[in-house]
This record gives C-alpha cells, structure tokens and sequence, in this order.
C-alpha cells in the first residue's frame, strides 16, 4: 500500500507538516480559522527532533496493527484492501489502550474529546497534507515493496518446518 | 445435535476466540469453524461493561464485532451450549447435547471472577462484574441503591467505581493492602489516583478485610476487620479472575494455573491450542510463566493460535501485563514489572511533577527496560511498551526515557532504521 515515509536526512525539523495536518484536520479546513475552534485540531503527525536531526512520525498503518488487537471497543479496523488502518470514533472510548500498545507512539489523545486520534492518509485530499506541504520534500507518499516491521511485534512465520514440541 | 464433524473447533466467544476466527479465515476460506459458548449472545466487549454501566456505551456499541460477524465467516455458532469433555485422542469434544469431531481445536474458555469466601457473599445486591448480565444487574440494583461498596481496588474496581460515581452513587472502596492498584503500581503512583479520588467524594479504606457481607435478603453493608459497619446497597466484588482450566485438566491436558503451551501456543495435546485468559504463558517482561488475564494479550494469543491451527508456524513473543485507565483527566497506564521486590537487581528511574499529578517511572534490569508506570502524562506510552518487548539495551540514553521528547529518534540508528526509515 501507498504510505507515508519520512525521510530523516531532508527533516529540518520546521513542523509545518504538523501545522498542515491539524488544519486538513479542522473543520473549516482554513489555517486561518482552524486553530480557533473548539475543540481545536489535533495533529496526527510528530516531528520528533535531536540536536540537529529531526524525524516526522505518522500512523505505519501496520500490516498487524498492535493498536487494531489492543482496541477494547472493537473501533479499530484494517481494510483488506487499501491496507489503511482506520480508528471508528464513534466506537472509540477513549481508553488508550491503543495509545499504550503502539510502538511507534503514533496514536495521539484527542483535545478535550475521549477519542485517540491517528493519520488517515487525507481521505479528502489529493495526497496527504504533511506530504503536501512539506519544503523540503521530507515525507513522501509511495508504495514500497517491503513494509515497515513493528518494534516488538510478532516475528513472521517461521521458514523451517520444525516440528512443534511442547517445552512447559 | 448428535453427531457433528468440524475442521476447527473453538470453545469461547470472546476475545481469544473471535482474534482466531478472523486469523483463521486470513489462510484458510474453506474449512468448516464451530464456535461453542455458554452464554448465548453476539461478541461483545467485557473491558466496556464499566462503560456500558457508566452510559457511555449502549447495546449495539458493547458489541465487538458487527452482529453479521458469523455469517459473514461462516462460522457454525452453538450458543447456549457448554463443552463437558474433551478426547484428545479420538479428537472430539463432548458438549451437553452431542459431540463434535474436530481436526483444530481452540481452548479459549476465559476466566472466572474470584468470589472470596464470605458470609453473605450470596445476598441480593452482591455483583462482580464479568458478564453482560452482571452489568445489567448492577443497572438495575442503582435504581434503588444510593451506597455503593467495592470489595478490592484493581482495574475493573475502580472503573465500574468512576461509572457508578458518574451514576450519581455514593462509592467506598475497600482494599486489603494498603494502596489502591497494588499489583500494577507503587505506592507513589496509587497515592495520587487515592487523593484525586478522594477530592470527588470517594472514600478508600486500605489496610482492611471485608469480614462479613451484612444483611438478611438483601445487601445493607460490609463489616470490617476492626468491626467498623460500613452501609452498602450495592456490593461489588473486585477480586481477580481465575482461569477455567477444568475442561482441560479433566481431559489430559496439561494445566498449572492456566492451560501450559508451548511457543506456538499449542498445549500439550497436538492439534490443542489455547489462547486468552486461560493460557499461562512466558511474560516478556517478568521473565517467567505467568498469567495476563488481559484483552490485548487474549487478542494477540487468539491471532497467533488461528494462524497456526491453519497452518503456519508463528512464534508467539509472550504476553506482557498492561493496563491503562483514566478518570477525571488523571490518565494512567502501567506495564510490566513495575515495584520489583529485589531492588538490587534493578534500576529505578523517576519523574515527578506534583503540581500537575505527573509521576513517571521507569524499571531497568541491566540495562533493559522491563516496566512502566505513566500517571498524568501517558502520551506515546507505547514507546515503552514496544522497548520493553523488543528488549532494547537503552543504557546509551536510559535518562532520556521519561523526557517529554523522546521518540524512535533517540534510538540507534540501525534499530531506528529497521523500524522506519527503510522500506
């Protein structure tokens, strides 16, 4: 599937993806308006800095999401199809098990409103906002063979055909 | 029903059972899935009963999958129907009316509420809350009770405590040790959630034993260990689960506390698996067997189980204790080992800033870190969960943990790389 990626060397670390993300976010859909309204438009983007390098995080929509298993409100889901891992607010509890369960902390809380928010890939846009608009062309929106491999998460399936022994 | 063949056989609708459903409909399109349980409803969630009971949720959204969810993977349902024994050898399953021949079968059989050996612990208005119709019981009890008393403080105490609060009941908590939470957070920790409770008008007593459940019929109260009467119309039991091993240890398989598997999760009975809250696995973190009576880890056995009784071979990485929990904007999450009692051997690592109730801890055994607690401030909390699992060695920038910008940016580089940066 097509997905966002950062690309560090190019970061600079400026945030307007974070900007352009909370607006494509808002209501009014207007960086002039947007940040006035209540509750105020949450960024699903992060760009995480050190010393000089910086680092623009969004939802992996993961291939096993850990946040999708974690869900207590079944509101999670993965779509067969385009892959896009989507939260169903209106099941959304507000919980934050999802928030605790995703390695790559790309779930953030929303303002004021019980509900964890995260990237959905600008269903409304022609491609991503953070993509968009980012300078410096940092963040691109592409299909890449081999997908992102989650921190923890379950190994694949194992190549060779050992047989299975129970050990307890 | 008599006589019944099935390719996968699965005992438990809930989360364990239905995670392997799905897995095993990932590999295998075909093959004929029963599912047996004893209660006769569609899935739905029991960590949402607390919000159920609070009115944030009604009927349709307890549901965790659509109603069609059966129908749409041909599932062969008997609800209402309750698995008697199992033939590991014959490779059948006994139910109260037939059997069934399986070629997989899934033992998700959950786990029990502990009921403490009290006198009156039978009387009218003495609930735990596991099932739909605990929740709905406890419903219909407020309708006429006004005090509600909760006998333990963990997860599912305090969170039917804040729903009943927000209910408009008046809530006392009794717990035996002497903090709230205390098989998930340190005292420091729990003091805080304590005094946030208590500035809305909850009233925690620690340090006691609910020796009696006080009334003829009904519920009227709770006396204590130091002979205190404490007024009550609604009871809830808040004392742990345990595992429903007994199908399977009457039928050959192996049992500790929980169903034993192995690393694919199978038990040691082939073509056997387990999966949720009655599976003892290898804790991640605790380094040892344990139980993890717990949604996201039934979840991920339940995925795991169903990809194998179709077939693969996936390793399963262990099961980890995790929780999370909010109430009156204080937000909290604890994983893992989180109050070691060898300190010697660990590293403790803390943040504290009062006025804003934050209290960070991080737990470190050589270098590795193996618990959390987040309370105020748990944005990006899975960071943690995800370097515990992984084992990371994060000795290099161990003190940057509990900062406010750590990310995947501060990790090495070949780690940050496998994980993102490359395809």
């Amino acid at each position: 599937m097509r997905k966002i990626y950062p690309k560090e060397e190019y970061c600079l670390g400026c945030t307007l993806c974070e900007v352009y993300c909370a607006v494509e976010h808002s209501r009014s859909k207007n960086i002039f308006k947007a940040f006035k309204e209540t509750p105020s438009p949450v960024k699903r983007i992060l760009v995480e800095t050190k010393n000089h390098d910086a680092l623009a995080l969004s939802c992996r929509h993961c291939d096993e999401p850990e946040c999708m298993r974690a869900c207590i409100a079944g509101a999670i889901t993965k779509d067969k199809e385009t892959g896009v891992v989507a939260t169903d607010y209106d099941k959304c509890v507000g919980c934050w098990m999802c928030i605790m369960a995703c390695s790559f902390g790309a779930i953030r809380r929303g303002s004021g409103e019980k509900i964890a928010l995260r990237c959905d890939l600008c269903p409304d846009a022609a491609e991503p906002a953070c993509v968009a608009y980012c300078p410096n062309e940092a963040l691109v929106y592409e299909e890449r063979e081999k997908e992102a491999v989650r921190v923890g998460g379950p190994k694949k399936d194992e190549e060779e055909e050992e047989e299975i022994l129970f050990d307890g | 029903m008599a006589k019944q063949k099935t390719d996968y056989l699965i005992i438990g609708n809930s989360a364990a059972g239905i995670n392997a459903i799905e897995a095993i409909r990932e590999r295998d399109k075909k093959g004929k899935i029963t599912l047996v349980d004893q209660e006769d409803a569609p899935v739905y969630s029991k960590p949402l009963l607390s919000y159920y009971i609070a009115g944030k949720v009604d009927d349709e959204k307890l549901l965790y999958r659509p109603r069609d969810f059966y129908e749409k993977n041909e599932v062969v349902t008997l609800f209402g129907q309750k698995a008697t024994a199992i033939n590991p050898k014959q490779k059948k399953v006994f139910l109260d009316s037939g059997e069934i021949s399986y070629d997989q079968l899934l033992l998700a059989t959950g786990s029990s509420p502990i009921f403490p050996n009290l006198k009156g612990v039978h009387l009218k208005g003495v609930f735990v809350v596991r099932k739909f119709a605990d929740a709905k019981g406890i419903l219909e009890r407020t309708r006429q009770a006004r005090d509600v008393l909760f006998v333990g403080g963990g997860f599912v105490s305090l969170r039917t405590a804040y729903a009943l609060h927000q209910r408009g009941l008046k809530v006392t908590i009794v717990v035996a040790s002497d903090q709230l939470l205390s098989r998930s957070l340190d005292l420091e920790a729990a003091n805080i959630v304590r005094t946030r409770l208590e500035q809305k008008g909850f009233k925690i007593i620690t340090g006691r034993d609910v020796t009696q459940i006080e009334g003829r019929e009904e519920v009227e109260g709770v006396s204590l260990d130091n002979g205190e009467l404490v007024k009550a119309q609604l009871v809830v039991i808040g004392k742990g689960v345990r595992p429903n091993v007994s199908l399977a240890r009457d039928s050959g398989i192996r049992v500790n506390k929980g169903i034993l598997v192995d690393d694919y999760l199978q038990t040691n009975q082939k073509h056997i698996y387990a999966a949720g809250d009655v599976a003892e696995t290898f804790d991640v973190a605790r380094e040892e067997r344990a139980l993890n009576a717990l949604w996201p880890n039934a979840t991920e056995q339940g995925h795991i189980a169903g990809l194998n009784m179709a077939g693969a071979k996936r390793k399963y990485a262990g099961s980890l204790g995790m929780n999370s929990l909010e109430f009156f904007d204080l937000p909290l999450i604890s994983m893992g080992v989180t109050n070691p009692y060898d300190k010697e051997d660990f590293e403790i690592l803390v943040k504290r800033v009062p006025e804003k109730n934050i209290y960070k801890k991080v737990v470190l055994k050589k270098g590795v870190v193996k618990g959390a607690i987040l309370v105020g401030e748990i944005d990006r909390a899975g960071l943690i969960t995800g370097i515990i699992k992984e084992k990371t060695n994060v000795s290099a920038f161990k003190e940057e943990l509990l900062e406010e910008g750590f990310g995947l940016i501060r990790l090495p580089d070949s780690l940050k790389k496998e994980k993102i940066l490359e395809p």
